[in-house]
């Protein structure tokens, strides 16, 4: 080949791929910037909060003359791995929400808000806040989000199904032993042995449910600096045990895959162990379910153990505009949002909004027992913020659980063999901290 | 004439050969860097020798279960595709009425996203509403609990996959379409029966096609990500549950990457998939001396 033809076709290919690094590297400039203002984007999952977060943002930019928060929508299946591939890829958008198991994984992404906490104090009326959500916001006592919403272990029951099996309602001094012998009398059969009405829900595929049993009888699925795994411990064995004595000794909650469709909200489980405090809007939208809400009952040893999560907004470490995503998460934190959300038939984390509104609407709406969701906090246990936890419980611990559940193995025989998994590993974690 | 060639050469082989160094071949060989080393995103990239090879080979709790799920899926889904489509194809190759449309309706399912169709059939195989048990109740039969189990999530995912057969099934009706009819008609004279005529002039005729299909499909079988993703996000909330039994090599990949961070054991998984993909091509390659039928 001639040398300058050579010469100028590499100069072509160099030219091309100098373009293609231009184009890449310039600024986004995307069709929601507003001009004169600051745009910060908050990446939101698609579900049937849309509205409302619509109504909340178009607020928060006709009140705001100097940033614009725009929303991008992602569906909700996609949302994390949206999430975390556009961290890693350094695009993170510059609010996100925090306060799910991922959360442990988001930290290193988020900025420290504890300067503007302190700042704004009073006027974001901080005391307003329930101190154990405020708590849950912070990790290593600095503040990384503040929380919209939150969802509690509680034990949810369809009155119904209670009167017209002439069964007492739970109360707030329930034990195991009440829970069990009430689903028992609760679970109904056909008399082709086919269940028509279950006494109780069990959770599958995740943590939730059988770690709250665990912690229950005086376990733990690790020690506190999360070096040795502790399902081992007969404590531990008896929680694990009581879940799975569920399906296969009382017969009170079905097997995976065979709980109706829909579960509480179909009208024929009688409790809901754990549950989730976003479904109230979904049970209040179906016609004819009574339902109410009791502090979960108490193990062995303890009531505490139930999970607490919190639906919070942090801002992006990466972000340009701190100041001015700090205004919109303040915003989604104030009242007036915390309200809106409120009305929609979410817990408020303000106690103030609790009071107004909550509390009131209790009186004629389920669930009449408002109160209990706030007893619950004493009671709960926030999402580990540790890396290392999850990875543990969802790619070695629960596994085995799911077999335990879908194949009737042997619960403390899965117990001690999770525990020696989860010890190696944790081994091999503490080689690679103590390494250069 | 010749110099003017070469500069329109590079002129339209310019941009696809930049597209290939600078978004496939650059991102390659950084991942190959990745995967000696440990790299969380956050931190700069510290280099660790094989430490990711090794780790993942002997110490990693999920490396080896989520070969195991490929390699089982493979070993189902490959045969029980080539079959159907290679079955459908020779049905269709024959002179039945409304041999287009039926052709059209089977090839359709193949267009739709993996993703597509994994949920609805997520909801078709779900235990208690799904379509699939409460048409085996009816006549009896008490349907296993699909995709709630760990002993039968996979056989669902398997046929699940073969929705997708439609895509082999036109290359297998293009070989058959080749095949010149004197070649039959010659093996009828001889005395050959159906059986014989299918396996010494079909098979042997299509040979190169059905190697073309087992190649995809092997590439494909090892690959499989969209389906396990949707059923770990639809069918059981957790990617790879119930227990492991649906953890793909590349969902593990993509957890390890994305979901943990770990990039150096997710890039070298990258290459260790690689590097197989490569063996058993070229094995097959090898292979197929002895089998495929070239002219």
């Amino acid at each position: 080949m001639n040398q300058a033809i050579f010469v100028a076709s590499c100069r072509l290919i160099a030219l091309g791929a100098a373009f293609l690094c231009i184009s890449g590297c310039a600024r986004r400039t995307d069709a929601g910037d507003v001009k004169g203002k600051v745009t910060v984007t908050w990446m939101v999952a698609v579900d049937f909060t849309r509205d409302l977060i619509q109504e909340l943002a178009d607020k928060f930019n006709s009140e705001n003359p100097r940033v614009h928060l725009k929303i991008a929508w992602v569906p909700g299946p996609n949302y994390q791995a949206k999430l975390k591939t556009l961290i890693a890829a350094g695009e993170a958008p510059d609010l996100f929400y925090c306060g799910d198991v991922w959360v442990a994984y988001l930290m290193p992404f988020l900025y420290d808000i504890s300067g503007f906490v302190q700042r704004d104090a009073s006027e974001l009326e901080l005391d307003d806040f329930y101190p154990q959500l405020i708590e849950a916001c912070k990790h290593n006592g600095r503040f990384y989000f503040l929380p919209r919403w939150f969802n509690v272990s509680l034990l949810y029951y369809n009155r119904g199904i209670f009167r017209e099996a002439g069964v007492g309602m739970p109360t707030a001094d329930w034990k195991w032993d009440d829970y069990l012998r009430a689903g028992e009398k609760l679970t109904k059969r056909g008399s082709s042995g086919k269940v028509g009405i279950w006494g109780s829900t069990i959770s599958p595929f995740w943590w939730g449910e059988w770690l709250t049993l665990v912690r229950q009888a005086g376990g733990d699925m690790f020690n506190p600096d999360i070096t040795r795994c502790t399902l081992g411990t007969p404590e531990a064995i008896q929680g694990m045990q009581f879940y799975y004595d569920k399906i296969y000794k009382y017969g009170i909650s079905p097997p995976p895959g065979l709980e109706p469709d829909k579960g509480f909200a179909s009208n024929k489980m009688a409790m809901e162990f754990g549950g989730h405090t976003g479904n109230w809007i979904t049970y209040n939208a179906i016609p004819g379910i009574d339902w109410d809400i009791e502090v979960l009952p108490a193990g062995p040893r303890t009531r505490c153990g139930g999970e607490l999560a919190i639906d919070a907004l942090g801002v992006s470490l990466t972000t340009r505009y701190p100041e001015a995503a700090w205004e919109a998460v303040k915003f989604m934190a104030s009242k007036h949002s915390i309200r809106r959300h409120a009305e929609k038939g979410y817990l408020s984390v303000r106690k103030s909004i609790a009071k107004e509104i909550l509390y009131e609407r209790a009186k004629t709406q389920n669930p009449h027992n408002i109160k209990a969701a706030y007893h619950a906090l004493d009671f709960a246990v926030p999402i580990p913020r540790s890396p290392d936890f999850i990875e543990l419980a969802l790619e070695i611990i629960q596994p085995d659980i799911d077999d335990m559940i879908t194949r009737g193995l042997n619960p403390p025989a899965v117990c001690r063999q999770v525990t020696k998994a989860a010890d190696a590993y944790l081994n091999v974690v503490a080689l690679q901290k103590r390494a250069p | 004439m010749r110099r003017k060639e070469i500069f329109w050469f590079w002129v339209m082989a310019g941009p696809a050969t930049a597209g290939f160094l600078f978004l496939t071949l650059g991102p390659m060989l950084y991942s190959f860097y990745l995967s000696f080393t440990k790299y969380d995103v956050v931190n700069p990239p510290v280099f660790v020798g094989l430490g990711n090879y090794e780790y993942l080979l002997t110490r990693d709790p999920s490396f080896w279960p989520s070969v195991k799920v490929t390699l089982i899926f493979a070993l189902f889904s490959i045969p029980l595709s080539l079959v159907l489509s290679l079955a459908t194809a020779m049905l269709l190759n024959t002179q039945v009425r409304f041999r287009g449309a039926l052709r059209t309706i089977y090839f359709l399912p193949s267009l739709l996203p993996a993703t597509a169709s994994s949920i609805i059939w997520i909801f078709i195989f779900h235990p208690a509403y799904g379509l699939l048990n409460q048409m085996l109740e009816k006549v009896g039969i008490t349907g296993p609990p699909w995709t709630q189990s760990s002993t039968w999530a996979l056989p669902t995912i398997v046929i699940m996959s073969l929705w997708g057969f439609g895509g082999g099934m036109i290359i297998f009706l293009a070989g058959l379409q080749g095949i010149p009819r004197s070649l039959y008609e010659a093996a009828s004279l001889d005395g050959a029966t159906r059986w014989q005529q299918f396996r010494h002039v079909t098979l042997t005729q299509i040979s190169p096609i059905l190697f073309f299909n087992l190649v995809m499909g092997i590439i494909g079988s090892l690959k499989v990500f969209d389906q396990a993703f949707t059923f770990g996000t639809t069918a059981v909330a957790r990617l790879g549950a119930p227990g492991r039994s649906t953890l793909f090599y590349v969902l593990n990949m993509y957890q390890k990457s994305f979901n943990y961070f770990h990039m150096g054991l997710g890039s070298a998984m990258a290459w260790m998939l690689f590097l197989a993909i490569l063996i058993l091509t070229v094995i097959n390659f090898i292979a197929a001396r002895k089998w495929v039928h070239t002219e």
